[in-house]
């Protein structure tokens, strides 16, 4: 065994089981839907932080970066097996401690976020045992992990939180600041034909709001009506044969090329689609698109 | 056969003069929650269907819920996620009333009237009454309505940490216009 006291010896073992199980455990509660340690690097965090709250991994590509929190039951496995077999080694623990203490800080600030959005009434409410365990005996592992070097412990205990905090308050003001970007700049997932469209949502609604809402869409189509909306202009293909139209409100930048056109001109049109929805009063079926850009035919 | 002709045109003009619905499917509505700590949660929708029938006084207005356009991208999430609009589930906000002194509109005769409308809003499936004051501009061959309002959205079953923080305004202001021909 090591050379510390037995006592620290059992408490630096408490702190390497408490890290590596209560890993598993849950960590936080929204709304009932409980995430463990697990959460982020499995990608079960952002599904369900996109599905329950709208909130999507801001950056997707980086997604796979989430893979390092894994480290934390696999360093901690092995810095014990390193402190079992009396090796001065005490980096695996402090590599553990730091990504752990780093995970627990994402998981509260993410948390306190989505109170905004009703996840809760309080941040304590949210936060699980799990959370607790698992920053608790991070904490107790850095610092015995050796004897000595309060500095170093000090920094292995900190760099986490503070990396943590700071990456996410970054990007959480980035996407407070942010606005929409050109559409005609975006990609269209979907390129179709306007009244084909139209008849799409008319004949199943349901299936084509979840194919095409919050999709940027490239249509195609003859404007069958020019409408004034409040200073700017909305172009509408109309279905003739069932009165069911889609409408494009467009951006500030386009509304100026909106403005020139004319009632039987063919345009193509890239736009946000809002989804489709039965109005009552027109007894038709309703396509709406906003932030719509006008694309040369 | 000119003569039954020029009878139908005139027919059919002057019932297009008198209509006596007149509609639109691109009324403006804005929402404006914002306060003096976030001026984020503010949108305008363009695309609102509305309808006054000139004869009974009766209001109609739909609006697409995700229409709403917001600045940022994330304040536009947050509206439309299930916790607040739910948009996916309920996807559309209606006004259905009535212009309750319909005496006081001359709608044949150009000019600017000021009058109460009354009638019902709907938001997340919640219907509560809601009378206002509304301006309609009468002009050759076309009708201009406007108001604005507050509604409470706790009335609607909207609340939160944000409004208790003084990010959301719980009685965001409402604001329609529309051109109705």
């Amino acid at each position: 065994m090591n050379k510390e006291a037995p006592s620290k010896n059992l408490v630096h073992l408490l702190a390497a089981a408490g890290l590596l199980f209560s890993f598993f455990l849950p960590w936080v509660s929204w709304d009932g839907i409980k995430l463990a340690g697990t959460g982020l690097p499995s990608g079960r965090f952002f599904t369900v932080a996109s599905s329950s709250y709208g909130l999507d991994n801001p950056y997707p590509g980086f997604s796979f970066t989430f893979n390092l929190f894994w480290l934390i039951p696999v360093f901690t496995l092995l810095a014990t097996l390193l402190y079992l077999k009396k090796k001065q080694q005490p980096l695996p623990a402090w590599i553990a401690s730091a990504l752990s203490l780093s995970l627990v800080t994402v998981y509260i600030s993410f948390s306190h976020t989505l109170l905004d959005l009703g996840a809760g009434s309080s941040l304590a409410g949210l936060l699980q045992p799990g959370l607790y365990i698992q920053a608790l005996s991070a904490f107790v592992f850095a610092l015995t992990a050796r004897q000595g070097a309060l500095l170093k412990k000090a920094f292995w205990i900190l760099v986490g939180p503070v990396f943590a905090f700071g990456t996410y308050s970054y990007i959480k003001n980035q996407l407070e600041n942010s606005t929409f970007s050109n559409t005609a700049s975006s990609k269209a997932e979907y390129t179709v034909n306007a009244i084909d469209l139209i008849r799409e949502f008319a004949g199943n609604d349901s299936a084509a709001n979840k194919k095409y809402t919050d999709k940027i869409l490239l249509v195609k189509g003859r404007v069958a009506e020019l409408e004034p909306a409040d200073s700017s202009l909305n172009v509408k293909f109309i279905d003739s044969l069932s009165g069911s139209y889609a409408i494009f409100d467009f951006q500030a930048g386009d509304v100026a090329g909106a403005k020139k056109l004319s009632v039987g001109d063919s345009v193509t049109v890239k736009a946000s689609c809002s989804g489709g929805i039965f109005s009552r009063l027109r007894k038709a079926t309703v396509i709406t698109f906003k932030r719509s850009a006008l694309i040369p035919y | 056969m000119k003569k039954t002709f020029l009878i139908l045109s005139l027919f059919t003009m002057s019932v297009m003069a008198f209509a006596q619905t007149k509609k639109t499917t691109s009324a403006t509505v804005s929402f404006d929650a914002t306060t003096s700590k976030d001026a984020l949660p503010r949108a305008d929708n363009k695309t609102v269907v509305g309808e006054v029938n000139t004869k009974t006084g009766e209001i109609g207005f739909e609006a697409a819920v995700n229409n709403f356009s917001f600045a940022n991208e994330m304040i536009q999430n947050h509206f439309n996620s299930e916790k607040w609009m739910n948009s996916a589930k309920f996807p559309v906000f209606t006004f259905m009333g009535k212009i309750t002194d319909l005496a006081k509109v001359k709608f044949d005769k150009p000019g600017t009237y000021i009058v109460p409308v009354s009638g019902e809003l709907t938001v997340r499936d919640v219907t509560k009454p809601l009378s206002t004051t509304a301006t309609f501009e009468v002009k050759a061959g076309s009708l201009s309505a406007s108001t604005s309002f507050s509604i409470k959205l706790a009335d609607y079953g909207i609340t939160g940490a944000p409004i208790e923080a003084g990010k959301i305004s719980p009685e965001p202001k409402i604001t329609v216009s529309a051109e109705l021909k």
